[in-house]
């Protein structure tokens, strides 16, 4: 369980199972007749990159974030300017900002590589005696999503070439814990 | 499951306050030592908290870089917590060791003008232990204020 404090009330949307940046009409090419019959053109051998899974997540800075033992007091302070960033991890030569372009598209256009404060925040808090050890950490609401990768050959073969995780905040930055 | 809360919840307070309002009070010249290394050079900003209550007592202030030991077994005797305030700036995280154990940490920023001022009070009835270790990589750069009251 996960709890988040929030100094605006989100209402991000959960997204589930959806498929962006590559369209039906791509997909359908792949599955479809002899492409040298039917795309006398070919594919676009260009490098695409979808989105998908994506699942409403308060997204937290590691460089941002203090943690403790059951029953100390967590304190974080964060003044105007301090910039904090999501995460993308994968497999392959990939593109942050592409992967970030895409999920503007298909999952909330709000999405973005980094926020910035523009007013100091701060928060404190105690860890609970259930938790080994609780966090406080300077975020915002954003996404988890899974991210892929690749491109077509001419004769309109999909070859994906890298895949990955992303974590992006969307909202107005915030002060969160575990 | 995820549950988010708006406003201030449960023991958890969330202060919002005016941009450029950011105090740096003086601090009331407390004993100041060097860690491994001198972080003079260093930018950091001054992780004292602007709340800090009246009459608390400043009881070691340090700049430093890479591991360090903060014993706080003498300065803290007859206290109920010690509040530890601190910005850090490198890679990866510091670590506020005690008795084996991870009491408090946080990241540490890339630059000293996106770090931010992290900090714990820690009751002292709960803590094995008072003499910490400061673990950060070597080249990480560090300033703390212990306070307590």
């Amino acid at each position: 369980m996960r709890r988040a404090i929030l100094a605006t009330v989100a209402s991000a949307s959960v997204m589930l199972g959806g498929v962006f940046g590559i369209g039906s009409a791509q997909a359908s090419q792949v599955n479809g007749p002899q492409p040298t019959v039917n795309q006398p053109d070919g594919c676009p051998t260009t490098t695409e990159y979808s989105v998908y899974n994506s699942l409403s997540s308060f997204v937290r800075d590691a460089s941002k974030t203090v943690y403790g033992q059951p029953g100390v007091t967590l304190s974080i302070s964060a003044a105007s300017g301090t910039t904090f960033s999501g995460t993308v991890g994968g497999s392959g030569s990939f593109s942050i900002d592409a992967i970030v372009a895409d999920a503007k598209i298909g999952v909330d256009s709000s999405i973005t590589k980094s926020k910035t404060t523009t007013v100091t925040l701060g928060g404190s808090w105690t860890v609970p005696s259930n938790q080994s050890l609780g966090w406080l950490a300077l975020g915002s609401q954003g996404y988890k999503m899974n991210w892929s990768m690749g491109h077509y050959s001419g004769t309109c073969v999909w070859s994906q070439t890298g895949s990955g995780t992303a974590l992006l905040p969307a909202l107005a930055p915030v002060i969160g814990h575990s | 499951m995820i549950r988010r809360l708006a406003g201030i919840v449960g023991t958890a307070s969330l202060v919002v306050a005016a941009a450029g309002c950011t105090s740096h009070q003086a601090n009331p010249s407390p004993a100041t030592r060097s860690g491994t290394a001198s972080a003079s050079a260093v930018p950091l900003p001054n992780p004292s908290p602007s709340n800090l209550p009246v009459g608390s007592k400043v009881l070691i202030q340090r700049d430093g870089s890479g591991n360090a030991t903060v014993d706080l077994t003498t300065l803290a005797a007859g206290q109920n917590s010690v509040s530890i305030h601190w910005v850090c700036v490198g890679k990866g995280n510091l670590n506020l060791v005690a008795a084996g154990k991870v009491v408090l940490g946080g990241g540490c920023a890339d630059s000293s003008a996106d770090a931010t001022i992290d900090g714990g009070t820690v009751p002292i009835a709960t803590a094995k232990s008072l003499s910490w270790q400061i673990q950060t990589a070597a080249p990480n750069k560090w300033r703390l204020i212990v306070t307590a009251g």
